[in-house]
C-alpha cells in the first residue's frame, strides 16, 4: 500500500517533470518529502517498525536511480542522501513519539525550508542542507523549532537588520513560549502574540540603533565638551524639575486620593491637560505668560532677576509642565493603593495624622511613588517641544540632537544619539531594580523589629 | 456621675443614610468583658466606630474614665480598636506591628522590647515575632491584630467580631487566648458579634442591639434566661414563644421556655402536658425533638434532648412535656414593636 502511494507520488511527478512544470532537482526533494510524510502518518497509526526500514530502503533506492544523478558532484551527492536519512529518521520519531501537530509541523517547516532556499534562493542546496540539519535537531520541540525559524527568517527575510531582527523575535518567542495562566487561555496568548509581535516592530529602530555604534564611538562623543555639557544640563534640570515637581505633587495626589470635595473629577480631568495639548502649544503658552516681554515675565525680570525665558528657569518651568501628569498619577493610584482601614488602624493605635501618613501610607505607597517620579524624570529629561520654544539655549540633550541633526545631518548624530539612548536605558534599568527593593503592599518583606 | 470609671455612653445618636442609631445608654464597667449582640446591620459596628473615634461626634455624650470622648480625635481616645479585618501592616513584621503604637509613645526603646515580647508570649505568637504580617494564617492574624491593640495600654479595648471567619477550632483557641489576656490585663472590652455561643463563653455581661436600639442590657445568663422582649428573645435564640395561657401565664401576653428547659418525659408521668414527636433533628451531643402539644392551643415546640434519652423517640411517638414555672418569661403581648422589622 504505501509502496503504490510511493509509486503514484513518484509518476505524478515525473509526469509534472517532464513537463517542465517542476525542476529535476525540485521534483526529487518532493518525492522524499511525500515519502516522509507518508512514513510519518502511518508512523503516527502505530505501525513505525514495519514501515521505518522499508522507507529507508525506498530513500537508498530512490537516491541510487534518481538523486544522485540530479547532483552536481559525488560529495553533493552523498550529503544528500545523509541528510535524507537523517530527516527521515527524525520525521519518523516525531511522528512516532510526539503528537499528530509536531509532525505536522516538521513536514510544513520541510516544504517552506524548500521553498525558501530551493525555489525562492535559486538553487542555495548547501544551506537547505545545513538548515535541514538543524531542523532534524530541533523538530522535536516547538519553541526550538519556533526559535530556529526567527533565525532562518531574520536571517533570509529581515537581512539588513538580521541580527536586531533576530533578538527581537527570540524574545518575543520566549515571553510567548513561558506565558502561563491558571486556566488555559488561547485569547490571551493570542492577544500577547500579536502584541509582541508589535511591540518589537516598534522598537526595532531601538535596537538598531543600539547595535549601530561601537563603544569607542560613543565615548568619543562623551568626550566632546558640548555634548558633555548637554548631557549634564539635561539631568541637572530635570533632577531639579522632579524634586519641585514630587515636592507638591505628593502630597496634592494624597489629598486627592484621601478627600472627597466638590469638583474633583475636574481637578482630575485638568491634570492630563499637559498630556492632551500638543508641546509646541505649551511652551508658547508658558512664552505668553513668563516671556521677558509680557506682564509676569518682565515683573520676574525686573524686580527679581529671575529671567525664565532663554534661561535655566524656562527649562526647569517647561518640564515641569509636562512632567506634571507623570507624577501625580502614578502617585494618586499609589495612594489609593493603601487601605484608608489601615491608615484608621493606625491613628487608632496612637498614630497622629502625620505619623500614619509618615509611617505607614509613605512606605507602603513608596513604590508607586519612586517609579511616578522616575517617569516625570524621564519625560522632563526627554522633552524637547515645550523647552524648545521657551529655551532653545543653553541646550538640553534632545535639543543638541536636533541641533546637530539640523547642522550635520544623520550620520554624525547617531553616535551622540546612541549615547543618550544609552544613558537613558541605563537609568530606567538602575530604577527599575532600585525599585524592585521597596516593599510593596502585598509582597512585604519580612524582618527582625 | 460623669466620673464613673469605664465607659460611659448617654443618649448617643447617629444617623447615616437611613440608619438611625439610637439614642441609647450603657456603662461597661472597667475589667468587664462586655459582649454586644446583635444581628447584621443592627448598628454594632456603627456604635464602635463612634466610640473608637472613626466617625464624626455623634450627639450625646461618650466618656471613658470621665474624659469626654467627643472632641478627642481618634489618637487621643486611648480606645483600641480591632475591625473585622484585622488590618495588619503589611510591610512590617508580626513584631514591628505590635510595636507600632508604641512607637508612637515616648518609651526607652528596651521597654518597647519588653512589652512586645510580654505581648507576643501572652498570645502565642511569639514564634511568629520576625514573620511578615502579609504572610501570617487567618487566626494568627488576629492574635496580632488584638496584641497590636493592647499594646499602647489602652484604657477600652473595642472588637469586632474577633473571631469571624475562623474554623471551629481556630475560634477555640482564639477564645481561649483572648479570655487569658483578658486575665492578665483586665483590659475593659466590648466584643461585638452574632454568635450567642461566644457571648456564652465570654462575656461577663452583655448587651442585644437591635435595629439600632439597644433592647436590653445585664447579666449574660440574665440577658438569655429573661429577655425582656419578644424580638430579644428571638435574637438570642428562644424558640418557644406561643400564647402566654399555654405555659400557665394571663391571657393576651406571650410566654417562651427555652428549649433546654423544656423536659420530654414519658407520657404518662404526672403533671406533664402530653404532646406527640414531630420530627428529630440529631445534632450530635443533642438532638432537636419537635412536638406538638395535644392540647393548650401551642402550634409546635422545640426541645433540646440529650443524644441518649433521644434515640428512645421517634416521630409519631407519644411523651409528656414538663418545664418550672422559674423558667417561664412572660411578655405583654403589645410589647413587640421590633416585630414588623425583619
Amino acid at each position: 500500500m504505501p509502496l503504490a502511494l510511493f509509486a503514484g507520488h513518484a509518476l505524478l511527478h515525473a509526469i509534472l517533470g517532464r513537463a517542465g512544470w517542476i525542476a529535476p532537482f525540485e521534483f526529487f526533494n518532493l518525492l522524499l518529502l511525500a515519502a516522509c510524510a507518508t512514513v510519518g502518518l502511518l508512523t503516527a497509526l502505530g505501525r513505525a517498525d514495519r514501515f521505518l526500514g522499508p522507507a529507508v530502503m525506498f530513500l537508498l533506492a530512490s537516491h541510487a536511480l534518481i538523486g544522485h544523478h540530479l547532483a552536481p558532484d559525488s560529495l553533493t551527492s552523498g550529503a544528500i542522501l545523509l541528510v535524507n536519512i537523517l530527516t527521515v529518521y527524525a520525521g519518523v520519531h516525531i511522528f512516532d513519539a510526539l503528537p499528530l501537530r509536531y509532525g505536522i509541523a516538521f513536514t510544513a517547516s520541510y516544504a517552506l525550508l524548500f521553498e525558501l532556499f530551493i525555489r525562492r534562493m535559486n538553487n542555495a542546496e548547501p544551506i537547505f542542507l545545513l538548515a535541514l540539519l538543524g531542523l532534524a535537531a530541533v523538530g522535536r520541540r516547538f519553541r526550538l523549532l519556533a526559535s530556529f525559524w526567527c533565525l532562518v527568517l531574520a536571517f533570509t527575510v529581515c537581512q539588513p537588520y538580521a541580527w536586531e531582527a533576530a533578538i527581537l523575535a527570540m524574545l518575543l518567542l520566549n515571553a510567548a513560549f513561558s506565558a502561563r495562566a491558571a486556566m488555559a487561555n488561547p485569547v490571551a496568548r493570542v492577544g500577547l502574540i500579536a502584541g509582541l509581535a508589535f511591540l518589537s516592530a516598534l522598537l526595532l529602530p531601538v535596537v538598531v540603533l543600539l547595535l549601530s555604534q561601537t563603544p569607542q564611538s560613543v565615548a568619543a562623543v562623551l568626550r566632546a565638551p558640548e555634548a558633555r555639557a548637554a548631557l549634564l544640563l539635561t539631568a541637572g534640570t530635570a533632577t531639579l524639575s522632579t524634586a519641585l515637581l514630587a515636592l507638591f505633587g505628593i502630597p496634592f495626589a494624597y489629598a486627592l486620593s484621601r478627600l472627597a470635595f466638590r469638583g474633583k473629577t475636574v481637578v482630575l480631568s485638568l491634570m492630563d491637560v499637559p498630556v492632551v495639548i500638543p508641546q509646541s502649544v505649551a511652551g508658547i503658552a508658558l512664552l505668553l505668560v513668563f516671556g521677558g516681554t509680557q506682564p509676569l515675565g518682565s515683573l520676574l525680570a525686573d524686580r527679581f532677576g529671575v529671567r525664565v525665558d532663554g534661561a535655566l528657569p524656562g527649562i526647569v518651568l517647561a518640564q515641569m509642565f509636562v512632567a506634571l501628569p507623570f507624577l501625580v498619577k502614578p502617585a494618586l493610584a499609589a495612594f489609593d493603593a493603601v487601605p484608608p482601614a489601615l491608615e484608621g488602624a493606625a491613628r487608632h493605635l496612637g498614630a497622629t495624622a502625620w505619623g500614619a501618613f509618615r509611617h505607614l501610607t509613605l512606605p507602603l505607597a513608596a513604590r508607586g511613588l519612586f517609579l511616578g517620579a522616575a517617569l516625570a524624570w524621564a519625560r522632563a529629561a526627554g522633552e524637547f517641544g515645550a523647552v524648545y520654544f521657551v529655551t532653545a539655549s543653553p541646550a538640553v540633550a534632545p535639543i543638541e540632537a536636533f541641533n546637530r541633526f539640523e547642522r550635520v545631518g544623520l550620520a554624525e548624530t547617531t553616535p551622540f544619539v546612541a549615547a543618550l539612548l544609552l544613558f537613558s536605558l541605563l537609568l530606567f534599568l538602575l530604577l527599575q531594580l532600585a525599585a524592585r527593593r521597596i516593599p510593596t503592599l502585598h509582597a512585604a518583606e519580612g524582618g527582625a523589629p | 456621675m460623669n466620673d464613673v470609671p469605664g465607659l460611659l455612653i448617654d443618649r448617643v445618636s447617629h444617623a447615616a443614610g437611613a440608619f438611625r442609631l439610637g439614642p441609647l445608654s450603657l456603662h461597661v464597667a472597667p475589667h468587664a468583658w462586655f459582649m454586644l449582640l446583635g444581628p447584621s446591620g443592627s448598628g454594632k459596628t456603627t456604635l464602635l466606630r463612634l466610640i473608637a473615634g472613626a466617625l464624626p461626634a455623634p450627639a450625646g455624650a461618650l466618656r471613658l474614665d470621665g474624659r469626654d470622648l467627643g472632641p478627642l480625635p481618634p489618637e487621643c481616645r486611648r480606645v483600641a480598636y480591632v475591625s473585622q479585618q484585622g488590618d495588619l501592616f503589611p510591610h512590617l513584621s508580626v513584631a514591628e506591628n505590635v510595636g507600632f503604637g508604641l512607637r508612637f509613645r515616648r518609651l526607652p526603646r528596651s521597654e518597647r522590647a519588653a512589652r512586645v515580647a510580654r505581648l507576643l508570649d501572652l498570645f502565642g505568637i511569639a514564634h511568629l515575632a520576625g514573620r511578615s504580617a502579609a504572610t501570617v494564617s487567618g487566626g494568627e492574624g488576629r492574635r496580632v491584630a488584638v496584641a497590636r491593640a493592647l499594646a499602647p495600654e489602652p484604657a477600652l479595648l473595642l472588637l469586632d467580631e474577633p473571631l469571624g471567619m475562623l474554623d471551629p477550632n481556630g475560634r477555640a483557641e482564639l477564645q481561649t487566648c483572648l479570655a487569658q489576656a483578658h486575665r492578665a490585663l483586665g483590659t475593659a472590652t466590648v466584643h461585638v458579634t452574632h454568635d450567642r455561643d461566644e457571648a456564652w463563653l465570654m462575656g461577663t455581661a452583655c448587651g442585644v442591639i437591635l435595629d439600632g436600639r439597644l433592647e436590653q442590657t445585664g447579666g449574660v445568663a440574665e440577658v438569655f434566661r429573661r429577655p425582656v422582649s419578644a424580638a430579644a428573645a428571638r435574637f438570642l435564640g428562644a424558640a418557644n414563644l406561643v400564647p402566654a395561657p399555654f405555659f400557665g401565664g394571663p391571657e393576651g401576653c406571650e410566654a417562651t421556655v427555652r428549649p433546654e428547659q423544656l423536659a420530654v418525659v414519658a407520657a404518662d408521668a404526672p403533671g406533664a402536658v402530653p404532646a406527640v414527636v414531630t420530627a428529630l433533628r440529631d445534632r450530635g451531643g443533642l438532638c432537636d425533638v419537635t412536638l406538638a402539644p395535644l392540647s393548650g392551643g401551642a402550634p409546635t415546640l422545640l426541645a433540646h434532648v440529650a443524644w441518649r434519652q433521644a434515640a428512645d423517640l421517634a416521630p409519631g411517638r407519644r411523651v409528656g412535656l414538663r418545664w418550672r414555672p422559674g423558667d417561664v418569661v412572660i411578655w405583654p403581648a403589645q410589647a413587640r414593636p421590633a416585630e414588623e422589622a425583619p
